[in-house]
């Protein structure tokens, strides 16, 4: 929880609001908040429902370990990221046919994506517009309408109602108890986003350099299409939802972290890189803006496929494949490159070979859900392979993400007490600031300051 | 279950319940191997030829096609046994204290020299490197034993959990 008594500023109707700061002497309150045009007064911050000024909180190379324990920063969270923000709901090609459908969670608001009878992706509020009933319970299936368990009401694809047993009692015109869905719903590469906010940018520009990421991930496959249908590992943590970016890109802990990792299977693997000394290793640290950071590794790799632990002679069909589609100077260097290592504000990380999504749960509990991207036009056994990949790296079982959860939830524990500043300022002195992005060595922390720097900014809006 | 040997009235053992112990005992070692982490003796029980399976969950699990927590052959079980070695393997450092319980347990031939094992488990697991709370794993098991000259070995070894396509804590032990 935060300190006992700490500067808040309150965006409620009337405006911004601000709290007394008192015995906490390292904000420095004359910096980050404009007194005059706040109203000063003290609450207790067991309250629970106060957001506080997050300018307090966030400075350019640390940040304050109440952001991973506050329930009131996790409910603004959902309200300002989650429901305001694009968001991140699943991919086309988990819908294939019409009245396919599956069901999500977008921050706490359970959804349901559907393949229209014409074809569409439609995201819909799982909840009955007349109880509330969770509308659909399963996790996927196919479904001509949805039709709720509770009283027989009967929906579209599209969220109308269409019928409803008993009409005789109906006081109310059907046309106003629609399913609730998003503002917009968009999609790029097949990867399908939301925003409940009706004023929200468009995808494109909310997007910026990580249209380019995506585009460069799909790209792997022959015929520009990816499969995100082998099923999800969901692995819990016992920390908070934030952890799962930050770790996600950070390109720091891996020799430590995951020595037991490297030191069983790093030798004559992709991998080898990480175990480079700080000198050695090409890797960059990218803060590509708008809160999308990633990890390039192009710099390290010396040969084609090396991201995919093989060489051109063993995947024949695969090197052809992407040399037919995209001439042999494109194919030779997407070989050469290979996929992403890219988190997109703020659910979704594009893990080199896997997708991942962060769920929050509550402010101490979170999910993270993986799966391989599966190539189209490929031999099954190259999708094998990149499924036994992901099982490696990123599930419950695998040998990085199970060490990962519990770093995060021995964070977590170390968080809920007195709590304090987490130091983010590696790399400061060396990063290097271009037009549209950063970029510095593989283990300095430009990428959770692009993510920071984001998340004050929009929490801020 | 009671896994007394059977005697006849003439003394003998009854063959059938003298391999029906063996075989019972073979998992209930399986087992207790397993909970106290000792990954030397555990790995001797298996036979050169491994799926060690633990799929997702849903329709039509697949260890080659669909994405399972885990599909070890021989060779990937090994080196998940030489993680847990290094001391290193921060998810199960230190190991967490466990305990499971078999039940239920149904034995079919499969040949002269395989048998399959089905039953029920829990599993109380202490995540004592982490939350320190005990978590609760539960499932069936379906094991596949192969006679060989120095004793019985497994081949395969499923484990279906009730919430295998839930989300889950770390599972880096022998499950």
């Amino acid at each position: 929880m935060l300190p006992d008594i700490i500067m808040f500023s309150v965006i409620s109707q009337t405006g911004l609001h601000a709290f007394g700061l008192q015995g906490f002497a390292s904000f420095k309150t004359g910096e980050h908040l404009k007194m005059s045009t706040l109203e000063k007064r003290t609450i207790p911050t067991t309250s629970g429902t106060r957001a506080p000024s997050y300018e307090a909180l966030i400075e350019h190379d640390r940040v304050h370990s109440s952001l991973y324990t506050s329930t009131a920063i996790f409910e603004d969270e959902m309200d300002r990221l989650f429901y305001r923000g694009w968001v991140f709901v699943g991919h086309e090609s988990e819908i294939p046919n019409p009245n396919d459908y599956l069901t999500r969670m977008i921050g706490l608001e359970p959804v349901i994506m559907v393949r229209t009878k014409e074809g569409a992706v439609s995201v819909l509020s799982n909840r009955c517009a007349h109880r509330g009933n969770l509308l659909c319970p399963r996790q996927s299936g196919n479904a001509r309408t949805f039709v709720c368990d509770y009283h027989g009401w009967t929906y579209s694809h599209t969220g109308e109602l269409l019928s409803v047993p008993y009409r005789g009692g109906e006081a109310v015109d059907r046309s106003c108890l629609s399913l609730q869905k998003p503002a917009r719903t968009d999609q790029c590469g097949g990867f399908v986003f939301v925003t409940f906010n009706p004023d929200s940018e468009p995808l494109g520009e909310y997007l910026g350099a990580a249209k380019g990421l995506i585009e460069s991930t799909v790209s792997l496959s022959p015929t520009g299409r990816i499969n995100l249908t082998a099923g999800w590992a969901k692995l819990h943590f016992q920390a908070n939802w934030k952890m799962l970016p930050e770790n996600s890109t950070d390109g720091y802990h891996a020799p430590f972290t995951h020595s037991s990792f490297l030191r069983t299977f790093a030798p004559n693997s992709q991998y080898e890189m990480l175990t480079q000394g700080e000198d050695e290793r090409k890797s960059r640290a990218i803060d590509w803006g708008r809160g999308h950071v990633a990890l390039d590794h192009v710099p390290s790799y010396e040969r084609p496929l090396q991201w995919l632990g093989t060489t051109e002679d063993k995947v024949p069909e695969y090197v052809t494949a992407m040399e037919e589609s995209y001439g042999p100077v494109l194919a030779r260097k997407k070989l050469m490159e290979g996929p992403v290592h890219a988190t997109i504000f703020p659910n979704l990380f594009l893990g080199e070979m896997n997708v991942a999504i962060f769920q929050p749960i509550s402010v101490d509990e979170c999910v993270l859900w993986s799966t391989p991207i599966l190539l189209e036009g490929v031999t099954d056994s190259l999708n094998h392979r990149l499924i036994r990949q992901s099982q490696a790296a990123m599930g419950p079982a695998s040998f990085l993400l199970a060490d990962d959860s519990v770093i995060s939830e021995r964070q977590q524990v170390a968080l809920e007490g007195r709590g304090g500043w987490l130091d983010l300022s590696r790399g400061l002195l060396r990063e290097k600031r271009h037009e549209h992005m950063i970029e510095s060595h593989i283990s300095d922390e430009t990428t959770n300051r692009g993510f920071w720097t984001h998340y004050l900014k929009v929490m801020q809006a | 279950m009671n896994e007394a040997v059977v005697f006849s009235p003439t003394g003998e053992v009854d063959p059938l319940q003298r391999g029906r112990a063996e075989i019972c005992a073979f998992v209930y070692k399986e087992c207790r191997l397993a909970d106290e982490s000792q990954y030397d003796a555990w790995e001797a029980l298996l036979d050169d030829e491994m799926l060690y399976w633990v799929p997702l969950g849903g329709s039509n699990p697949d260890p080659d096609s669909k994405l399972s927590i885990i599909a070890d052959h021989r060779q990937r079980l090994r080196n998940r046994i030489a993680q847990l070695k290094t001391q290193r393997r921060l998810a199960q450092q230190p190991a967490s204290p466990m305990r499971r319980m078999l039940a239920n347990i149904e034995i079919s031939p499969i040949s002269h020299t395989e048998t399959q094992v089905l039953c029920n488990f829990t599993l109380h697991e202490f995540r004592v490197q982490s939350t320190a709370e005990v978590q609760v794993w539960a499932g069936r098991y379906e094991y596949r034993l192969r006679r060989r000259e120095e004793g019985l070995r497994m081949y395969y070894k499923r484990v279906d959990l009730i919430n295998a396509g839930d989300a889950l804590p770390s599972l880096a032990f022998l499950i």
